[in-house]
Order: C-alpha cells, then structure tokens, then sequence
C-alpha cells in the first residue's frame, strides 16, 4: 500500500472557481480572464450558469441540484453535462479542486 | 544638409539629411513635416539620414553605430517611419493604440483594424478616395475620451490595388507614389487633424473567390481577434481587454469581406456613401 490520500470518486470532488479568474462582461456574452495565463474564455451557457452557481465549492450532484431549479434540464443530464464541462474548465484554469 | 522636424501624435522627432532625401520623407510623413523653428520645444528624439559609401545610413541622433544602411535613402526613411512607429507606441500614455487605419465618417472615427494583408490599408484608401477624410494609417490610437488621434502619414499600398482600381476609378482625392514593384504610397488630399471620436470598428477581410459581404458582428464573438490587433497599454493585458469590451460594445462592428477592389468599392459605397458624391 502507498502512504497517498486515496483518490475522491468523482461525484464527489468539490470544484471552485479558480482565484486569478475575473469574470468579464462581454455585451451578451460572458468571459473569463486568466491572470496567470493571461488567457481569455467566452463562456457557453452552460459554462456561463456553472461559474455563476460555483460561488462557494460544490460537487457535481450539488451543482446539478442549483442548476436544475434554474434551468428545464432534468438532473441526471445536467449531471452528465458538468462532468464534461467541468473537467475542461479545470484544465483551462478557469476552475480548480477545493481543498 | 536640411533641417526639417516631424510632429506625430503630438510628439516631435527631427530629421537632418540631404533635400534630395527630404524630398522623399514628404512621401511617407506629408502633412506631418514642419518648419523647425529656432528654440522650438525639444525633439523626442532626432535623427540623421548621410550618404555612405554603397548608399545610404540612417543614424539616431549623438549615436555612431547606423541602425540600418540601404541602397536606396527611400529604404532608410522606411527604416526611420517603423523606429518612429515604435517610439509613438511607447509614449501613448493611457491611450489604446489598434493596428488600423482609421477615417472620419460624419464626424465619427471608422477604424479599420486587421492583420497584415486583410486590406484595412486599401480599405482605408477606398474610404478616402470616396471622399471621407484619411485620419490614420497603421496606428489608430483611441485616448481614454474615446477619441481616435490622426496619425497623418501616407498609405503602404500594393501599387497593383491602386491600377485595379484606377482602371475604373481613376484616382481623385489623393496621389500615388510607386516606390518599387510591391510597394506604393498613397498621400491623400483630405486630412483630419483633429482627434474623432470613435464611432465603428470594421475589419476588412480580403478572400479572394469568396462572394463580397459586409457582416455585423457581436463583440464576444471577435473579442480574442481584436486583442490581436492592439498594441499591450501600460496597463498591461486584462486593461487591453477591458478596454476592448468598452469600445467595441455598442458600436458597430462589421466584417467587410471582399474578393477584389472593385467588389469592396460597392461594398463601402453601399454601406458608407460617398462623401463627394
């Protein structure tokens, strides 16, 4: 056995909005600027809903929840939805693990 | 030797060099050359184009080492505008400055902001020659008023631009210089030199084949695009893009593609009249 934290499945991993990303309003749009790679995103609106529901850190089902009560989407495909959205905000820098 | 001074967004640099050179730099700089007066304000910096064996030097002022010699002084006074282009760009203050030309259209400064070869120096000659007074070329600074500032110097063109469109259009409103087979200079009659403030952004796109098309476009959806065609303020990048939004939100923003002169001729005259007509 290694000594490493075991790994968090994935529903449950609590996400947050990364530090450095400043929210941009871009005339309809909206977009997040990364300080650190000093890189822009216009958000989706599914991207746009999720950043605006990150205000404190949440997990998949927790966000899913607040999403579904402000959206026509049932919670499962919201679900789905962030599992994909939400890895490729990460890896943009837009959000992060909590700790 | 002669003496002359150039005043460019309000700054000054000073020229010394032969009157045969002289001659030349109105080509590039007209209306921008001024008599230098005796204890007029310092020069921001100066410099001094001399004859070298094999052609010609162009030196910055107290310095020994040339920046660049040419074969031709017409090469050196290139040298000079683009050493003059990046001081400008570092004594902009709060201003932002676009890689565009830019025109005045009822009061209201079009700037025409694009990459190198997408047209904005032909579209900004079109304007022009339809009547609408040449405000800047290359460097469009907007101050913090929204004003774009006149950068008065003459247009790079592709002198074949110039012939397509003279066949039908002779040229009326300004004159033509050909400087060698890719290059032209266009030095228009009508000059703004007055700040305007800033009424639309255009990005002209030059696709050959492609049907001609003016586009209005949402700022989100060009707002990456744009940033490339700015020059980093002293703010630094998230002030480029702030300032960006500002000015682009709430003002058109079009995208005129064309496939040839003529084609972006009825396109700009369609969309923008023809001051003289």
């Amino acid at each position: 056995m290694s000594g490493t934290e075991p790994r968090a499945r994935p529903e449950a991993r609590r996400y947050e909005r990364a530090p450095d990303a400043r929210l941009k309003r871009v005339g309809e749009a909206e977009a997040v600027y990364i300080g650190a790679s000093r890189a822009l995103h216009v958000l989706n609106p599914t991207a746009r809903l999720l950043f605006h529901c990150l205000d404190r850190p949440s997990t998949v089902e927790e966000l899913a929840l607040v999403m579904e009560q402000l959206t026509d989407a049932s919670r499962p495909l919201l679900e789905r939805d962030l599992a994909e959205v939400l890895p490729e905000l990460e890896r943009l820098g837009v959000v992060q693990r909590a700790e | 030797m002669t003496d002359v001074r150039l005043r460019l967004h309000g700054s000054l640099f000073d020229l010394r060099a032969p009157a045969a050179a002289i001659e030349r730099l109105t080509l590039l700089f007209h209306p921008s050359v001024i008599e230098r007066e005796p204890l007029a304000e310092p020069a921001a910096a100066s410099f001094e184009l001399r004859r070298v064996d094999g052609g010609w030097a162009l030196l910055r002022g107290g310095r020994r080492t040339p920046l660049g010699t040419f074969p031709r002084s017409i090469y050196a006074l290139l040298l000079l505008e683009h050493t003059i282009e990046e001081l400008l760009l570092e004594r902009l203050g709060d201003s932002l400055a676009f890689h565009a030309g830019a025109v005045v259209i009822d009061g209201g400064a079009c700037l025409l902001a694009g990459a190198a070869d997408r047209g904005k120096s032909s579209t900004t000659f079109q304007l022009t020659e339809l009547g609408h007074a040449f405000l800047a070329e290359e460097i469009a600074a907007v101050a913090p008023d929204d004003r774009v500032s006149p950068y008065p110097r003459s247009l790079g063109l592709d002198p074949r631009v110039i012939d397509e469109l003279a066949r039908t259009h002779p040229l009326a409103l300004g004159r033509c210089d050909t400087l060698d087979d890719l290059l032209a200079r266009y030095t228009p009659h009508r000059v703004s030199l007055e700040p305007a403030p800033l009424a639309s952004i255009v990005l002209p796109a030059f696709r050959p084949g492609e049907p001609p098309a003016i586009e209005r476009l949402r700022v989100d959806a060009v707002l990456t695009e744009l940033l490339g065609y700015c020059f980093e303020p002293r703010g630094g990048h998230e002030a480029a893009i702030d300032r960006v939004i500002e000015l682009a939100s709430g003002r058109p923003l079009l995208r005129m593609r064309y496939p040839d002169a003529a084609a972006a001729r009825r396109l700009l005259v369609d969309h923008f009249g023809s001051a003289s007509s």
